[in-house]
C-alpha cells in the first residue's frame, strides 16, 4: 500500500536536524526525497563520526532519502537545482536568512522555475524581526525562548543546564514543517496554488511552554505579575542568574508543589519510580496503592489553599511520606501495584536499551535498515501509523555523493553532461577526495 | 485569507495535552473544531483553576474551538455523537485504550455514520503489547521512555527528575497526529479515502531520542555495547539510581568537548547560552572571548584519550572565567558581532513582550467571554497564501452545545428533551 504522500517528489538543501528531520517524516509517509548537499557535507557528519563522513546522528535524519552533493556557489551548480525543481513538489531549506538568496535557490527564484511549489524555510528566529539575522542552535531556542529558565536547572557554576540532551525546539519545528508541507498539498491539490512556509525554532519553543508564556491578566494578576516585578527588582539590583531564579521560583514552588507530589520522580529499594498523575482520581489511586490513609495528605481537599500558611509544611511532610513508602519496595513490586491501582506510573528506563524493550517491539516502533558504507542499523521509525496509507522507513541515509548520477539520470540529464558537470566542480566530490 | 483546511470540520473528545493540543494546530490552520466535553469537563480545566472551570492550561490549549458537552455514557448523548459525526471530515480522541470502544466512539463505529472518516487518535503506550492497558501521562512516558535517565537528571534526594517543566512527548504526539491528519486529507482529496491514524507517547519519547534509541552496530561497539554491559552489571549488584546516573556522566564519550561550546555560563547580571555546532562556531566564540590556546578541534585531538578530560576542563575554566567577568550586554554583543552562536537566558514571562516574539507576530490577542483579554502562543508556522492562527478563545463549559446542535440538524424541542435527560450539557448544579 503506497503512502500519503506517494508520488511526491521533495528537494532539500538541510543540515543538522530541524530540516533533515522533516524531510525524514515526508519520506515516512512515502515522499521520494533528494538531499542536496555541499561537497563538505551536512554538518552533521562530523558530530560523532563512525567512519569518515558518516555519523549516527546524520544516519537518524537522513533516513529515507537519497543523495547528491552539487556546488551552488557554481553557476552549473545552481542550474542542476533550476532544472531539478521543475519536477518537484517540495523544496526544504534551514539556512541562516539571506543565506537562499545568495545561493539563487530562494522561494522567488525557484518558484519562477515551477510556479505551484511549495517551499519550506526554517530558520532560528524566523525571517523578519530584530533577531532574524543571527546564529541559531537548538539550544539558543531553549536559552531565547525561556524554556531553559522554566526549567530553573542550575549547574554547580551557578549556570543555566541544558533542559534535556535532546533538542525539543528542532523536533517541534520539524514536525510544524512537515504539518504545514500536508496543509499544503492539501490546499494545492484544492486550488492548484502553491507557497511559501515559514517555521522557525522560537517558534517551536514558544509552542512547548504554551500556557507559561501566555498571557490573562484575570489570571496573572495573582500569580504572574508578582513574578514580574520581582524579576524586575533583582534585575534593578545587579542580582546573579541564580537569584534571578529564586526571585522567580518561590511563588511557582509554593502553587505547583502539591500537584508535583504526584508528578515526578521518587526512589525505590532497588531504582527510581515516576509518577504522572494529572487529576484528583489519578492522585487517589497512588495513595490506595501506597496505601496512606484518607487524612494523611489534604492537598486534594476541596478547602486546601496551596497558597496559605503552613501549606509548604504539608506539602513536605507528605512528600517524606510517599518517599518512605516507596523506599521500602522494590521497583518491579511498586509498578505492578501501581498498575493494578490504575495509577500513571512508570520505572525510569535507560534510552540504548529501549531498543529491546517488550511494548517498544510489540508496537515495531524500531525498524532494521541497511546502510551502504556501514551495514545493518535499527532506528526509530515512522513517528505514527495510517490505516490506509501506512508509514514506512524507505531506505538508509545517502553516503555523501552516493546517488548524484542517479538523480541527474533520471531527471534527463545524459551520461556525457553529467560526466562534465563533475570535471567542472559544478557536481559531486572534488576528484581527489 | 482562510487557512489551508478552510472549511474542513474536526471533532474532538480530548484532554489535557496530547489531544487538545492537536485540536489547536488544526484550527490554526483554518478548521472548524468543536471540542466535545463530559458534563464534568476536560480534567484540565482544574489544573490551576483562576475561575470555576478556567485554568491558564486548559485556555491555552483549547483556543480556536467552539465546545459542546455530550454525556457519552448515556444511549442519547450517543446518538446524538452518532448523529454528528456524519457532519465531520475528522475526529480526534485520546481517552485510555479501550474507552472509546466502550462509549462507542472508536474508527470502527464511527465510519459505519462517515465512511470517509479520518480518525486519530493517541495513547500512552499505544494499541497492542504488555503496556498498552496502562495509564499514561507525560511524565511517566519521560521515564518509560528513556528521556529522564539520559538526561542524567537526579534531584537532591536521589530521586529521577522530569526532564523540563513542559511535556515534551504531548507536544510531538499531538505534533505527529496534526501532521498525520493533514497527509490523509491529501489522501482522501485524491482517493476519497478516509483511514485511522495513531500514535502513542511513546513513540512521540522515542522519536526525541532517535539518534540514542537507534542501534548502528558499527559505532555501538564501541560507545553503547560497554554501557548496556556496565548497567546491566550494576542493576545486578543492586546500584541505587543516582549511582547508575554517575556511572553513566563519568564514562569517557565524544561529548564533553563539544559541551563546552554548546552550554550555558553565568555572567554577572544573569547568564548566556553557547551553541557551536561546528568547528567554524568554536572559532567565532574563540574570537569574541579571545582565547587562543583551545587545542580541541586540532587534527590530532583525541577526544577519548586519557589527557582529553584535562584539556576540556582547562578550556572550560577559561571560557567560564571570561564570561563571568562581563555582563549580559557586553558579551552579546562581542559575540553577536563575531556571528556566534549565543543566546541570553530569557524568562519566559517576558516573553510575550519580546521585540523579536512580537516583530514575527508570535502572541496572538484573544477575547474569552468569560474571563476577558487574553493573549496567546499562536500558530506553528507561516503560509504565504493560507492564513494560519485564529482569534478565537477556549470554549467555556457547555457554552455552545445548542448552537452546535441546531446547525447540525436538531429541532429546539429535540435539545430540550436531550438536556432534559442528561444526554447533553453540563451536570445541572454547576
Amino acid at each position: 500500500m503506497p503512502g500519503a504522500l506517494d508520488g511526491i517528489k521533495v528537494l532539500e538543501v538541510t543540515q543538522i536536524i530541524a530540516g533533515p528531520m522533516c524531510g525524514v517524516m515526508l519520506s515516512d509517509m512515502g515522499a521520494d526525497v533528494i538531499k542536496i548537499e555541499s561537497a563538505a557535507g551536512d554538518g552533521m557528519r562530523l558530530l560523532g563520526q563512525i567512519s569518515p563522513g558518516e555519523s549516527k546522528g546524520f544516519h537518524v535524519f537522513n533516513r529515507g532519502k537519497r543523495g547528491m552533493v552539487l556546488n551552488l556557489q557554481d553557476p552549473d551548480g545552481r542550474a542542476v537545482v533550476q532544472r531539478l525543481i521543475t519536477e518537484m513538489d517540495v523544496f526544504l531549506i534551514n539556512a541562516r536568512p539571506g543565506v537562499p538568496e545568495r545561493l539563487g535557490i530562494d522561494y522567488e527564484s525557484l518558484r519562477a522555475h515551477k510556479p505551484d511549489l511549495v517551499y519550506l524555510e526554517n530558520t532560528a528566529y524566523g525571517p523578519t524581526g530584530p533577531s532574524a539575522h543571527r546564529a541559531g542552535a537548538d539550544i539558543i531556542a531553549q536559552a531565547y525562548s525561556g524554556l531553559m529558565a522554566g526549567d530553573e536547572k542550575v549547574d554547580e557554576h551557578g549556570g543555566p543546564d541544558l533542559i534535556t540532551a535532546t533538542t525539543p525546539a528542532d523536533f517541534v519545528a520539524a514536525f510544524t514543517s512537515a504539518i504545514a508541507v500536508c496543509a499544503a498539498l492539501f490546499h494545492r491539490e484544492r486550488t492548484g496554488e502553491g507557497q511559501k512556509i515559514d517555521t522557525s525554532l522560537l517558534a517551536g519553543a514558544m509552542v512547548l511552554q504554551n500556557a507559561f508564556a501566555s498571557r490573562m491578566p484575570v489570571s496573572d494578576a495573582v500569580l504572574l505579575d508578582p513574578i514580574l516585578s520581582g524579576l524586575a527588582a533583582v534585575r534593578e539590583r545587579g542580582g546573579s542568574y541564580r537569584d534571578l531564579l529564586g526571585a522567580r521560583g518561590g511563588l511557582r514552588a509554593l502553587v505547583g508543589g502539591a500537584f508535583f507530589l504526584y508528578y515526578g520522580g521518587y526512589q525505590t529499594s532497588d531504582g527510581a519510580i515516576m509518577l504522572g498523575c494529572v487529576t484528583p482520581p489519578n492522585r487517589q489511586q497512588v495513595r490506595n496503592a501506597l496505601g496512606l490513609e484518607p487524612g494523611d495528605d489534604p492537598t486534594d481537599d476541596g478547602d486546601f489553599n496551596a497558597l496559605a500558611e503552613g501549606s509548604e509544611e504539608i506539602v513536605a511532610r507528605v512528600r517524606a511520606q510517599i518517599s518512605e513508602r516507596f523506599a521500602s519496595d522494590t521497583t518491579e513490586n511498586w509498578v505492578a501495584k501501581l498498575d493494578a491501582a490504575g495509577a500513571p506510573a512508570s520505572q525510569v528506563n535507560i534510552p540504548e536499551e529501549m531498543i529491546d524493550d517488550p511494548q517498544v517491539q510489540a508496537l515495531g516502533i524500531m525498524v532494521d535498515l541497511e546502510h551502504r558504507l556501514t551495514g545493518p542499523e535499527t532506528m526509530v521509525g515512522p513517528a505514527f501509523g495510517m490505516s490506509a496509507t501506512p508509514l514506512e522507513a524507505r531506505r538508509a541515509s545517502p553516503p555523501l555523493d552516493g546517488d548524484t548520477d542517479e538523480v541527474l539520470i533520471e531527471y534527463g540529464y545524459t551520461e556525457e553532461e553529467v560526466a562534465a558537470l563533475r570535471s567542472s566542480g559544478a557536481v559531486g566530490l572534488p576528484s581527489d577526495s | 485569507m482562510p487557512g489551508p483546511l478552510d472549511r474542513i470540520k474536526v471533532l474532538e473528545l480530548t484532554q489535557i495535552i496530547a489531544g487538545p493540543y492537536c485540536g489547536v494546530a488544526l484550527a490554526d490552520l483554518g478548521a472548524e473544531v468543536v471540542k466535545l466535553e463530559s458534563p464534568e469537563g476536560d480534567a484540565a480545566r482544574k489544573i490551576g483553576q483562576f475561575a470555576p472551570g478556567e485554568s491558564k492550561a486548559f485556555h491555552g490549549l483549547n483556543r480556536g474551538k467552539r465546545g459542546l458537552v455530550l454525556n457519552l455514557a448515556s444511549p442519547d448523548g450517543r446518538a446524538v455523537a452518532h448523529r454528528l459525526i456524519r457532519d465531520f471530515d475528522v475526529f480526534v480522541t485520546n481517552v485510555r485504550p479501550g474507552v472509546a470502544e466502550r462509549i462507542g466512539v472508536d474508527y470502527e463505529t464511527l465510519r459505519q455514520f462517515r465512511p470517509d472518516l479520518i480518525y486519530f487518535d493517541v495513547t500512552g503506550f499505544g494499541e497492542r503489547g504488555p503496556s498498552s492497558h496502562r495509564a499514561g501521562s507525560d511524565a511517566m512516558v519521560q521515564a518509560y521512555s528513556g528521556l529522564v535517565a539520559g538526561d542524567l537528571k537526579v534531584a537532591p534526594n536521589g530521586a529521577p527528575e522530569q526532564i523540563t517543566a513542559t511535556a515534551p512527548s504531548d507536544y510531538i504526539a499531538a505534533l505527529g497526529g496534526a501532521m498525520g491528519v493533514c497527509a490523509a486529507l491529501y489522501h482522501r482529496e485524491r482517493t476519497g479515502e478516509g483511514q485511522r491514524i495513531s500514535t502513542s507517547l511513546l513513540g512521540a519519547g522515542l522519536a526525541l531520542q532517535a539518534p540514542w534509541a537507534a542501534d548502528v552496530p558499527v559505532s555501538d561497539s564501541i560507545l553503547i555495547e560497554p554501557l548496556r554491559r556496565m548497567m546491566s552489571e550494576m542493576r545486578e549488584s543492586g546500584a541505587s539510581y543516582a549511582e547508575m546516573i554517575e556511572a553513566r556522566r563519568s564514562r569517557p564519550t565524544q561529548g564533553k568537548a563539544f559541551r563546552i561550546y554548546y552550554s550555558g555560563y553565568p555572567v554577572r547580571d544573569g547568564a548566556i547560552i553557547l551553541g557551536a555546532l561546528t568547528p567554524q562556531n568554536r572559532d567565532q566564540i574563540r574570537t569574541a572571548l579571545g582565547i587562543t590556546d583551545d587545542p580541541i578541534d586540532d587534527d590530532d585531538f583525541n577526544a577519548i584519550g586519557p589527557e582529553a578530560d584535562a584539556v576540556v576542563a582547562r578550556v572550560e575554566a577559561q571560557i567560564r572565567s571570561k564570561l563571568a567577568s562581563g555582563t549580559m550586554a557586553e558579551w552579546m554583543a562581542r559575540l553577536d558581532a563575531a556571528g556566534a552562536p549565543a543566546s541570553p537566558v530569557n524568562w519566559l514571562e517576558d516573553m510575550a513582550d519580546d521585540p523579536q516574539v512580537v516583530a514575527m507576530n508570535l502572541m496572538r490577542s484573544i477575547d474569552h467571554p468569560l474571563t476577558g483579554p487574553e493573549r496567546h502562543v499562536g500558530p506553528l508556522v507561516e503560509m504565504s497564501e493560507t492564513e494560519t492562527g485564529t482569534d478565537r478563545s477556549a470554549p467555556p463549559l457547555d457554552s455552545e452545545t445548542d448552537a452546535i446542535l441546531l446547525e447540525h440538524g436538531f429541532e429546539e424541542p429535540e435539545i430540550v428533551r436531550l438536556r432534559a435527560s442528561g444526554a447533553i450539557g453540563a451536570a445541572s448544579s454547576t
